[in-house]
């Protein structure tokens, strides 16, 4: 090895320099071979009398700092510290009744001031509720002082109220119910004109969406969609980040109700976000609207969405999100498309640029994104047109998609071995040009594994090689492979049992043996 | 008179009297005149013409008359070479040098033991300023082989013997010299091999060289060349030196990783000269060493909501799969009869795999489940060994999920194991057995597998010592892991076997030897099963009483044969473990002890007569009447009058100060039991412990714990306490002066941190003890005197970072103390310190406070509310 930076190379002394004393004497760790080896076969039991005799000492003084401690506790008990038990889950705030009482007066006080600092101080504790606050909230009248502040005029007494509400529903499921009541206010305030206000009521109505199916039809049925989408008109930043996120929150789930979505008008907007280069800031959240619009068991809606042609405009933020966490909503909505008719794949790959970026993709750093980028091409190789996976051949993610199946964690490769099957299993002219050699251990991998879903791959890919390619029966042999197939003969499930014998049968069977033995016996 | 030679000579003759005689007189002469007798003795060393094993054995002498390992003789041995003249030392040291370059390679490797002796004497009082340039000179002006070596190999007995601190100032020197030593352009291997064993003594002192890109890269370049020398010495010392290096200096590692550290290691694993091979696996074991630390500070790190303040650079998980197939591979190298000291290359693959699961988790299970189910079943003992110990290696670290499948279907195949032919597999057989017991309980199905393991393991019992240890150890986990060692149960899992395993473990302590520490694992196995047991286990737990003190009274009346050094400490070695079982089982018993409890005292009380004053017996048995002190109470006042005697006499024995620490534990036990009965010996009492308090001799650290019984012996005598509080109270505020950090040249040490912290947590324990007794006994007005000493106290401990949750703890008792004591706004004042406000927080927010800490906040709050007003 050769550090070109090293100051002398040519044979003179090189010169150190000398230290100054450290300041704080640490203890020196030992050697580490003496460190491994008390480690080797390590166990409690003491390996003398001396770490044996250290132990009983060291419990003889837990024992006494117990009883001490409990000595101690016991005068104080006298004075009835059980009362002064609580558990866990105990707020941060501690707030009396009397509290609660001075609370409620400063809601309801006279003076302005006042008013807004108790509103203040509401949604402070809202963050983390002591039990006093949430009998406040489920058995007083705390909704109705809110609601009182929504209705009124005073557009900050509004805003801190809604603040107030933002907290109660994201909290426990009782808070939500209790504040179902205020959802017509609510929306009345996203028809407002006031700009932070509308931003923290469609995030109020985010946390409602997400408490679950009943609230969102609720939600619906009081006429959210119309005036949430019509928000998207803004072209404040923050506010279409927080509408998207509201809007996400509603598409959620089977009973979505997707048609009013689009009857209210969302493609346009959503075409608009992704096709100007004005408000990239927003590109994200826009995708995560996409993934749910296009993860409806119905295609229509993807169908839609395509013959608008959002296609090109995902493509193109494709390349900008630097294969970060951010780009997860582009690729699952991908994904989605992917999974649909093969049309939807067409229309995908007949982007010059989306393989290309989807081979970074699976190389991303970021293992959420690598999975399901992986995902995303699984769907693709599933395709039953050939010009698709010459295209995905010519784009170089063979030997790509080979290394990641045969390296890194299961779950991955697992994802990569999907696509590679799936291309392998469209016939010999795609199975026979695969790097078998590097393939095949990784799967014999699979095999032996303990892992249902990898030891079907892994038979699947195996049988292909004995039927397709030439020398595959060969290559198995040489890498230890009926040794795998055999380890699946103790497996539970009968249909992997069946395969591996099968397989065992039909090309290692007897006649194999057979002739094995006569070979030995021929070299005697 | 016989020459300095001739007696030299005559120490090392075959004939005892002869040899004993020359001995004799040496040593009178040392006494009579020092200065004559090592400059006689140099004379020797450094005469050419003289014997090489007279030169040798003058070397030693000379070395001899200037180290000892003792620390009192050690100050006066220095202080006798420093007041000889400045011309004898002088000339002495120059002989010294001299030698280095013998011809003779025995009288220069003596004289560089010399060299470094002295240099540990006049070092560190800064003398001998030149001795660094002279070595250096030697090194690197000179083609003198011999000279270099012996040069390179007094530095590195320097490097080692002397603290970094003073040689930090010499690195410079050191360095130069010892890596020109170990360059390639040195064409004698002996001399890079000399070179690298000194640069692997001041690894340590060189931090800064280390933080200089430019030394670094010239040291890292120097060492990794060594390890390509055609000299296997050379390539095993630089193979240690790497190791060593990725021990202290991880976080610079990442570059070298890269350019060269990671192939070297890979291939020195492969290497056909063991001790390589051995060396590389250390380096890898070490990377997971650091690795597992540095997961540790950022899981600590994440958890405070911080940033780590060093970051892993995961070298092991990139590394893994390169190594772990040679790692595998080297499992099945294993020496046929292995001695229990033996560190081979297969055990440091064995712990270099399990640190590895440990550190890349998951990622390890695939690529070993394979190699272990294809060997498990193999013929050679190799593979079948070396399978098992795969596999119990890497049940740390992976997921339970992950593994509790494949633990499942191992679990018989392992139990059938512990009857394999070879005692090697079965002993790897037991520890597995061992591990999954410890770590995968879930996996092991009461009423499928414990029937099957508990006869396996019970069988080993009877097997070799080895096996018998990890059997042992097996079965204490799964007491472990069923058992309940606080309330106990009705019933458990283990109630159905519990006197079977009792009993075989008793005959198992009753072969007549302790090899592989098999009867002490016994013991140890039968104390823990006693700690978990059952409510239904008490009657065998009963019988085992018996049984213990009918052995104990045994081995006290073979007290008289026993002759020989050796046998003393087996049979004072029996006693302890015997003890140590009889304390498990008063601490179960509880109460249900004290119908034996005669019989028991009057076994330990023979012991206390006849044990020696420097026994480890005493110590065992001390721990057991504190564990009688606990069940009988106030009972025990019965005893103290035969007992007081060995209390006092352990008391004033400061030598042995382990003693003296359980004694002084033993007299808080007392008072605890004893209540106000303990008043009338109170005053020896006080007196001992104040006596011990200011003893020299009697070793720090059972300081704090005399504080703590101050503590308690007021909460035993309540306002009886008054006599002793002014003394009392002046001892803690001594205490309390003392700190970690010495003002004047701001060295500390890690020692006298945990020294300080034990101090305060001592003295809250005290102030703690104090104030509730005093309130009980209503004269907590007496305290109002010392109310500013106190918070002074507090103020000053809470304010310093180097506190633990035992302090805090103790502080937030105190404060709700005191404010119980003065309910009447007496102390107000002091309770607005802001102390008091922010201690009383942390007891509300900091999770990590021990059990019941947020209750005693909420009531010490109260407190001093009311007491506030």
């Amino acid at each position: 090895m050769d550090f070109t930076n090293a100051n002398c190379n040519n044979g003179e002394i090189f010169m150190f320099q000398s230290s100054s004393p450290p300041k704080l004497v640490q203890p020196t760790p030992p050697p580490p071979s003496v460190i491994h080896k008390a480690k080797y076969k390590r166990n409690s039991i003491s390996k003398n009398p001396e770490e044996a005799r250290q132990k009983r000492i060291e419990l003889d003084a837990q024992v006494r700092r117990k009883h001490r401690e409990q000595l101690i506790t016991a005068k104080r008990i006298k004075h009835n510290l059980d009362a002064y038990k609580d558990d866990d889950a105990e707020s941060e705030f501690d707030l009396t009744h009397h509290d609660i009482e001075k609370l409620k007066s400063g809601l309801n006080d006279s003076n302005r001031d006042s008013r807004l600092s108790s509103l203040k101080d509401l949604s402070t504790y809202l963050a983390d509720p002591p039990d006093t606050l949430k009998h406040f909230v489920i058995n007083d009248n705390c909704i109705d002082i809110l609601i009182k502040f929504l209705s009124g005029a005073d557009p900050e007494e509004q805003l801190q109220a809604t603040w107030c509400i933002t907290n109660i529903v994201a909290g426990p499921k009782e808070f939500c119910q209790k504040a179902f009541i205020a959802i017509p206010h609510l929306i009345t305030s996203l028809r407002g004109g006031n700009i932070s206000l509308q931003d923290q009521t469609a995030w109020a109505i985010g946390n409602l969406a997400a408490e679950g199916p009943e609230c969102r039809d609720l939600l619906r049925s009081n006429g959210v969609l119309i005036p949430l989408i019509e928000l998207l008109n803004s072209k404040n930043v923050s506010i279409v980040q927080t509408t998207c996120f509201a809007l996400s929150n509603l598409a959620r789930g089977p009973n979505a109700k997707l048609d009013e979505f689009f009857s209210a008008g969302i493609t346009q907007h959503l075409l608009f976000y992704l096709g100007t280069d004005e408000m990239n800031e927003v590109v994200s959240e826009i995708a995560w609207v996409l993934t749910y619009l296009t993860s409806s068991e119905d295609d229509k809606y993807t169908q839609i969405l395509l013959k608008e042609g959002i296609v090109p405009l995902l493509v193109k933020h494709l390349r900008p999100f630097n294969h970060g966490p951010l780009a997860l909503p582009l690729i699952r909505t991908f994904g989605n498309i992917a999974s649909g008719p093969d049309e939807n794949t067409d229309i995908l790959i007949q982007q010059p640029d989306f393989l290309p970026a989807m081979l970074e993709y699976i190389q991303s750093d970021c293992r959420p994104v690598k999975k399901e980028s992986l995902w995303v091409m699984s769907n693709i190789t599933a395709s039953r047109r050939p010009e698709v996976l010459i295209k995905v051949f010519n784009a170089g993610f063979i030997p790509i998609l080979s290394s990641i199946a045969t390296h890194t964690n299961f779950d991955i490769r697992k994802e990569a071995a999907y696509s590679l099957l799936n291309i392998a299993s469209h016939g010999e002219e795609y199975m026979k040009p695969l790097p078998h050699q590097d393939l095949l251990p990784g799967f014999l991998v699979f095999i032996r594994s303990q892992d249902i879903d990898l030891i079907r791959l892994g038979l699947g890919y195996v049988e292909l090689l004995l039927t397709q390619v030439q020398n595959g029966q060969q290559l198995l042999e040489q890498m230890q492979g009926i040794d795998a197939l055999e380890s699946v003969t103790s497996q539970e499930d009968p249909s992997l049992r069946d395969t591996s014998t099968r397989l065992m049968d039909k090309y290692f069977g007897e006649d194999f043996f057979n002739t094995n033995i006569t070979e030995i016996q021929s070299t005697e | 008179m016989l020459s300095i030679g001739e007696l030299l000579a005559n120490t090392l003759s075959g004939d005892q009297q002869t040899r004993e005689d020359a001995s004799r007189q040496l040593e009178q002469a040392q006494q009579t005149n020092y200065p004559a007798y090592v400059v006689m003795l140099c004379q020797e060393l450094s005469n050419e013409q003289t014997e090489t094993f007279i030169r040798n054995s003058a070397g030693l002498a000379l070395k001899n008359s200037l180290v000892s390992s003792e620390a009192s003789r050690r100050n006066e041995i220095t202080q006798r070479w420093l007041n000889m003249d400045e011309p004898t030392r002088q000339q002495i040291k120059q002989a010294v040098l001299a030698t280095l370059g013998s011809s003779d390679q025995r009288a220069a490797a003596t004289a560089a033991q010399v060299v470094s002796a002295i240099a540990a004497i006049e070092l560190p009082t800064g003398q001998w300023t030149d001795l660094m340039k002279t070595l250096l000179e030697n090194v690197t002006t000179t083609d003198n082989s011999q000279l270099k070596i012996a040069t390179l190999t007094a530095i590195g007995f320097v490097c080692e013997s002397i603290d970094s601190d003073i040689l930090a100032a010499q690195s410079g020197a050191i360095l130069t010299a010892v890596v020109s030593g170990a360059r390639k352009e040195e064409p004698n291997q002996e001399v890079r091999k000399a070179a690298i064993d000194a640069l692997y003594n001041s690894l340590e002192f060189i931090r800064e060289n280390f933080d200089r890109e430019g030394e670094r890269n010239y040291i890292m370049q120097v060492v990794c060349e060594a390890t390509q020398s055609a000299d296997v010495n050379v390539q095993v010392a630089a193979f240690e030196c790497l190791v060593r290096i990725m021990q202290i200096y991880y976080d610079k590692m990442r570059f070298y990783m890269e350019k060269a550290l990671f192939g070297l290691t890979v291939l020195g694993m492969k290497h056909e000269d063991e001790r390589v091979a051995l060396q590389a696996v250390e380096f890898w074991s070490t990377v997971c060493d650091e690795e597992l630390e540095l997961m540790g500070e950022a899981a600590e790190a994440q958890e405070t909501g911080e940033q780590p303040e060093r970051l892993s650079h995961n070298f092991a998980k990139a590394a893994l799969p390169e190594i772990l197939p040679v790692l595998l591979w080297l499992l099945t190298k294993q020496e046929e009869e292995a001695d229990e000291d033996d560190w081979n290359v297969s055990m440091a693959a064995g712990t270099c795999l399990a640190l590895l699961a440990q550190c890349v988790e998951d990622a390890v299970v695939a690529p070993v489940i394979p190699f272990v189910e294809n060997h498990i079943r193999n013929n050679d003992w190799r593979f079948r060994e070396a399978a098992v110990m795969a596999f119990g290696s890497i049940l740390e670290g992976p997921e339970h999920k992950l593994l509790a499948n494949l633990v499942n279907q191992a679990l018989p195949v392992l139990i059938d194991m512990m009857r394999d032919p070879s005692p090697q597999v079965k002993d790897t057989t037991a520890w597995t057995l061992g591990r999954v017991s410890e770590l995968l309980i879930e996996c092991i199905k009461p009423d499928v597998h414990l029937h099957p393991l508990i006869t396996a393991l019970v069988y080993g019992l009877k097997d070799s010592p080895r096996i018998v240890s990890n059997c042992c150890w097996a079965l204490m986990s799964l007491s472990d892991q069923f058992g309940s060692k606080e309330t106990p149960q009705p019933t458990y899992h283990l109630s159905t076997y519990f006197e079977g395993i009792i009993t075989a473990l008793l005959e198992t302590t009753e072969r007549s030897s302790n090899e592989s520490n098999s009867r002490t694992s016994a013991y140890e196995c039968i104390s823990i099963l006693v700690q978990g047991a059952a409510l239904d286990c008490f009657p065998t737990i009963q019988k085992l009483t018996f049984t213990i003190l009918d052995r104990l009274d045994a081995t006290i009346s073979a007290q008289n044969q026993i002759v020989g050094s050796d046998e003393r400490l087996a049979h004072s070695e029996l006693q302890s473990n015997l003890c140590s079982v009889l304390t498990s089982i008063i601490r179960k018993l509880r109460t249900e002890v004290v119908p034996f409890a005669d019989r028991i005292m009057t076994t330990l009380l023979s012991l206390f007569q006849t044990a020696t004053k420097h026994s480890t017996t005493l110590e065992d048995g001390f721990l057991a009447v504190g564990a009688i002190t606990t069940a009988v109470e106030g009972d025990f006042l019965r005893y103290l009058e035969a007992f007081a005697p060995f209390l006092y006499g352990a008391l004033s024995n400061h030598e042995e100060y382990q003693l003296c620490s359980i004694a002084v534990g033993l007299i808080g036990d007392i008072c605890r039991a004893l209540q106000e009965q303990s008043l009338p010996y109170c005053d020896t009492f006080m007196n001992v412990l104040l006596q011990n308090l200011q003893s020299p001799v009697l070793n720090r650290n059972v300081k704090p714990a005399i504080l703590s019984c101050f503590g308690d012996i007021a909460l035993a005598i309540s306002g009886r306490f008054e006599v002793y509080l002014e003394i009392v109270m002046l001892v803690l505020a001594q205490a309390s002066n003392m700190r970690a950090t010495d003002g004047v040249n701001l060295m500390t040490n890690y020692d006298m941190i945990d020294y300080v912290i034990a101090l305060r947590e001592g003295i809250l324990e005290a102030y703690v003890g104090i104030v509730q007794g005093l309130k009980t006994g209503e004269k907590a007005d007496l305290l109002m005197r010392y109310i500013d000493q106190i918070f002074n106290f507090m103020n000053m401990t809470w304010n310093d970072q180097e506190k633990t949750e035992i302090i805090i703890r103790s502080m937030i008792g105190l404060i709700g103390d005191l404010a119980e004591a003065f309910p009447n706004g007496q102390i107000k004042q002091w309770f607005q310190y802001d102390c008091v406000t922010q201690v009383l927080r942390e007891g509300r927010s900091n999770r990590n406070l021990p059990a019941g800490t947020r209750e005693v906040t909420r009531w010490a709050k109260e407190m001093v509310k009311r007491a506030s007003q």
